[in-house]
């Protein structure tokens, strides 16, 4: 029931990261030292360097209190009621067609999701950015280009696809990014994941579930990472594993 | 005939208004009202004419009143039916020609007030409380002789420590009085029977007899509203909805919905009235108990409640071999000393007299029992429910819901985000307005209250300072206070050196300047303390004397003790690494106080570790100057100082003194409360000439909550827990320790605003009569069924 709660949040936050970061990253990179790359890079640099908690409450305090767009506690109404089965609230009022629980439970992961998300926002713009370039001054680039390939073909089709690597790399190390991030993000935001039980156990000195949480989040952090590894397989023809 | 009489008034306010209360043409604005604790009602009595100011300017709010002035100001506000024509003047010292002779006419004939045995109406001497509180009780038409039962008399008078000035005539008007809430006495409860009211005690006095009394917030008397949902916030959730095995706060606010004790505290005080026990008797030898039980109440789960289900309960806690005990029940262990088969326990036998009787005997006359029985862990749970979920089940998850007979019952509860409580159709008691009741978890203060002003929840406890004072300013939020019933100390251990030397510990209790220190961590409504007790409970010694703040002897008494500049005494301060409701700000507590120290040449090391092992290593002889603090569990004053000093603990200083834990003793067995009274106010001096403790401040919680729920919901706060165990339990690692506290409010309080008269931050300044203690507790108990609740004074949170 809390493990869910965290990995709707974290996927939530890592779509919401991938969305902004990569095009942003690409760009950025495409555009070198334009006003969108400065800006760009910029708001990364606040975006790396802003305190979650005071992101959160600020977003809070603007959208939720001064606005009245967006609740910010919990997943849910606490007047609404919905049949949890898998645990994620989108998904299982998606399932059960509950669309005033889903637009609810949509709603509540937003605030919580964008402020999760500024960190692996940031470094996955930033580290799209410089392998990009890195790549873009490779001899392949300048051969493909003098050879007419267009611009968008040679950036996206080529230079991305080998510049993708550490990208990816960068994505599946910032998983473990998400999930401590977690623990701010879910005490402010009241978001009944496994963030706050392991600062509730930590206050309480419950060893234990201190204990199981850390090998919980550890053996995500490596699956996910295996899985990283695994797809470098598909992303350069060149590493096998055998 | 009347046009005479009419005229004849009119007379008598133009020459009052020349004489006495002059009308100041035109303005209604006193530079001496605004601002002033009674400035509304001042201002309602000035419109309406019945009162005025002087010609220059000035109301003179704290002027004393006399007896003349009083009943012509009370006479208007009564609107009493003009005196039949006298031919002459009863009193030999009123005139028929005197401005105020239709009033004392008025108030002659309809038996308010009367002349002295000599003939004299004595018009220009100060009214008296005692005089005020018969022209009260007439005037709201109460009979004095019958109105309040003889028991409930003794418990008033036993709260009045200047009772026996109370002169003969006034003494059944006096308890009437405070019975009907019209008068109520100082913080420490004395009357002061002789003492003179002011004009501004009198406005307020005028406001309340017009029936008129004007709201206390900004929003006038909104009436209940009954239906929809209540939503509360709060920092963590309930542990586990069986009270018994609980010693949380979170678990009991939860649980005091859903179930019910056999006494309760009435309202936000802490006197015992009945629950579902409708009365009691106790033997001549105050050893035999027997409880008459309510008719006719049943469980949330259809079965009977009966002498049975609270004898299955009450065996469950005590008697560690019955089948159903599972869990620590540590509440009931250390309230009742131990379990059934071990030498100190309190009961020695539990028996049913008949289905709806049960009867206790104890080992020893016990004084808090009613107290303590009226504590939310002592509520009795269905037995059935207990059987059919299992032991170990029970009262865990919205499988295994807790089962009583309370206002409301589980429906859901998801852990560490809400529980969900729908309203007891069938509840004995007052039913709930509201449908349902959420409690809901959220953990961040800040985004506790952010969620406040959002609307997402109604009420909330738990706000950081600045937030509190926020919510005061703002007129959508309204801002209940606890009274104190706690207190933040300063621990010596006693035993060892340097602070074996009394005349150490002294001079260090000499160096702190107290009121700078509440003033700044404590808000306008701390107290500074001087002993164990806070001054709301009855117990409290008002006459003892501080030790002075004095730097200059205190260096000089450590001087003579051999610690001079050249040899300084050096010391480890310990603090508390975070804020307790005792210690609002305990960082910049200990800083404050350590620079005092430091004036009398002390060297002093601040010092704090992890709270944990702070609790821990208070005990094991780590500190020998430390700070912490105590919170009260049932309003007796047995609660305080018995843990404490009735038997040496290393962790409370290791004082030992025979004859205070004598006193301590017989205390609890005494069951006169007047003769208790009188040996904790002994107590308290005791204490104070050992000094084993420097007693710092009381202080007083802010509730938050937003005006659309305090119109919505009757929420039973509960009225004692604390949130973490005991302190000297070795199982303490496993609660969650304050999980969801990280800042306890309490210092900051709001200071008054326009509409925030709610706070009354003067109520605790002594002789303002009518605008003490009471003022604050009258107006909680005004929203008791349409409001946050009561806030009791006992707090929701642990002692330490």
């Amino acid at each position: 029931m809390k493990f869910p709660a965290t990995a709707e949040l974290a996927m939530a936050a890592m779509i919401i990261a991938l969305l902004i970061g990569l095009p942003a990253g690409i760009i950025s990179a495409a555009r070198r030292n334009s006003l969108f790359d400065s800006t760009a890079m910029f708001v990364a640099l606040i975006g790396v360097s802003m305190p979650v908690f005071w992101l959160g409450l600020m977003l809070a305090f603007l959208f939720s209190v001064a606005l009245g767009w967006l609740p910010f506690s919990g997943r849910l109404d606490s007047t609404l009621v919905l049949q949890t089965k898998t645990g994620f609230m989108v998904w299982d009022a998606l399932m059960t067609a509950n669309w005033n629980a889903l637009g609810n439970s949509f709603a509540h992961l937003i605030l919580p999701a964008v402020t999760l998300s500024t960190i692996p926002m940031a470094i996955i713009a930033r580290m799209t950015r410089s392998s990009l370039l890195e790549e873009l001054g490779q001899d392949y680039v300048r051969t493909a280009k003098a050879m007419g390939f267009n611009e968008r073909r040679v950036l996206l089709g080529h230079a991305m696809k080998n510049a993708s690597l550490p990208v990816v790399t960068t994505i599946g190390l910032q998983v473990g990014a998400l999930l401590s991030g977690a623990i701010l993000t879910e005490t402010i935001f009241s978001w009944p994941g496994i963030g706050r039980w392991i600062f509730s156990a930590i206050q309480a000195r419950d060893y234990p579930i201190v204990q199981g949480a850390a090998l919980l989040i550890t053996l995500v952090f490596m699956a996910v990472n295996l899985l990283v590894d695994i797809s470098y397989a598909f992303l350069d023809p060149r590493i096998r594993y055998h | 005939m009347k046009k005479a009489v009419i005229s004849s008034f009119l007379v008598a306010v133009m020459i009052l208004s020349m004489s006495v209360l002059p009308i100041t043409a035109g303005t209604t604005d006193f530079n001496d009202v605004f601002g002033h604790w009674a400035q509304a009602d001042i201002m309602t009595l000035v419109d309406k004419g019945i009162v005025s100011g002087y010609p220059d300017g000035t109301f003179q709010p704290d002027k004393t009143v006399t007896r003349a002035e009083f009943i012509k100001i009370l006479a208007a506000a009564l609107q009493l039916p003009q005196a039949a024509p006298a031919g002459a003047s009863p009193f030999s010292d009123v005139a028929m020609t005197d401005w105020f002779f239709e009033a004392v006419m008025e108030g002659v004939q309809n038996n308010l007030i009367g002349g002295f045995p000599d003939g004299t109406f004595l018009p220009n001497d100060p009214i008296t409380r005692e005089q005020v509180a018969k022209i009260l009780v007439r005037a709201k038409g109460i009979d004095e002789t019958s109105t309040v039962l003889m028991s409930q008399q003794q418990e008033i008078i036993s709260k009045v420590p200047d009772w026996n000035q109370v002169s003969e005539w006034a003494k059944l008007f006096v308890v009437n009085a405070i019975a009907a809430d019209l008068m109520k006495g100082d913080p420490s409860g004395n009357f002061r029977p002789l003492a003179s009211l002011t004009r501004a005690e009198t406005a307020v006095i005028g406001v309340r007899m017009m029936g008129a009394m004007p709201s206390p917030t900004p929003t006038p008397t909104t009436p209940p509203v009954t239906g929809g949902t209540f939503i509360f916030g709060r920092g963590a959730d309930c542990v586990k909805l069986d009270p018994a095995d609980v010693t949380d706060g979170e678990s009991a606010r939860g649980t005091v919905q859903i179930y019910d004790t056999l006494v309760q505290f009435k309202g936000e005080t802490t006197i015992v009235e009945p629950a579902l026990a409708t009365s009691w008797e106790v033997s001549t030898d105050n050893l035999t108990w027997t409880f008459h039980l309510r008719q006719g109440v049943k469980f949330h789960d259809g079965t009977d409640f009966n002498a049975d289900a609270v004898l299955f309960n009450f065996e469950r806690w005590w008697d560690e071999s019955n089948a159903y005990h599972v869990g620590t029940f540590e509440y009931f262990s250390s309230m009742f000393n131990g379990f059934k088969g071990t030498e100190a326990s309190t009961f020695t036998k539990m028996e049913k007299v008949s289905d709806s009787a049960v009867r206790f005997t104890l080992a020893q006359p016990y004084a808090p029992l009613l107290s303590t029985l009226a504590m939310f862990c002592f509520a009795i749970a269905s037995p059935t429910a207990i059987k059919a979920q299992g032991p170990e089940n029970y009262g865990t998850s919205t499988q295994y819901p807790g089962v009583g007979t309370g206002a409301f019952k589980v429906v859901e509860w998801t852990k560490d985000d809400k529980l969900v409580l729908d309203r007891n159709p069938d509840y004995w008691g007052y039913k709930a307005n509201v449908d349902q009741v959420i409690l809901r978890v959220i953990p961040d203060n800040a985004a506790r209250y952010l969620a406040l002003k959002a609307g997402e929840i109604q009420g909330m406890e738990g706000a950081n300072p600045e937030d509190a004072k926020a919510a005061a300013a703002d007129p959508a939020l309204q801002v209940l206070l606890r009274p104190p019933m706690n207190v933040g100390t300063v621990l010596f251990k006693v035993d060892a050196p340097p602070f074996d030397n009394v005349n150490v510990r002294k001079a260090l209790a000499m160096a702190v300047n107290k009121q700078p220190i509440v003033d700044a961590f404590y808000g306008a409504t701390g107290l500074v303390a001087n002993q164990f007790l806070p001054p709301s409970l009855w117990g409290y010694n008002k006459s003892l004397q501080d030790y002075p703040y004095d730097p200059t002897a205190a260096k000089q008494m450590l001087a003579d003790e051999g610690y001079t500049d050249a040899n300084p005494l050096t010391i480890d301060f310990w603090y508390m690494p975070n804020p307790r409701p005792y210690f609002p700000d305990p960082k910049a507590i200990a800083e404050a106080i350590a620079a005092d120290f430091s004036k009398i040449g002390v060297v002093v090391n601040l010092k704090t570790e992890d709270w944990s092992t702070y609790l821990d290593d208070r005990k094991n002889g780590k500190f020998n100057l430390w700070m912490l603090g105590w919170t009260g569990d049932n309003g007796d004053p047995d609660n305080f100082l018995f843990f404490h000093y009735g038997v040496p603990r290393a962790g409370e200083g290791n004082y030992n003194n025979p004859a205070l834990i004598k006193i301590l003793l017989d205390a609890q067995k005494e069951v006169d409360q007047a003769k208790r009274d009188l040996l904790y106010q002994q107590a308290a001096v005791l204490i104070h000439d050992d000094c084993p403790r420097i007693f710092i401040g009381h202080n007083q919680e802010p509730a938050p909550g937003s005006l659309e729920g305090r119109a919505h919901a009757h929420l039973y706060c509960p009225p004692a827990a604390r949130d973490g165990p005991r302190p000297d339990r070795s199982f303490r690692h496993r609660l969650p320790f304050y999980s969801h506290d990280p800042r306890r409010p309490g210092c900051g309080h709001p200071r008054r605003t326009g509409h925030a008269r709610v706070y009354r931050p003067h109520a605790h300044r002594a002789g303002t009569g009518q605008t003490d203690l009471g003022a604050v507790l009258h107006l909680h108990r005004q929203h008791l069924s349409g409001g946050l609740g009561t806030f009791h004074p006992i707090q929701h949170s642990d002692h330490r």
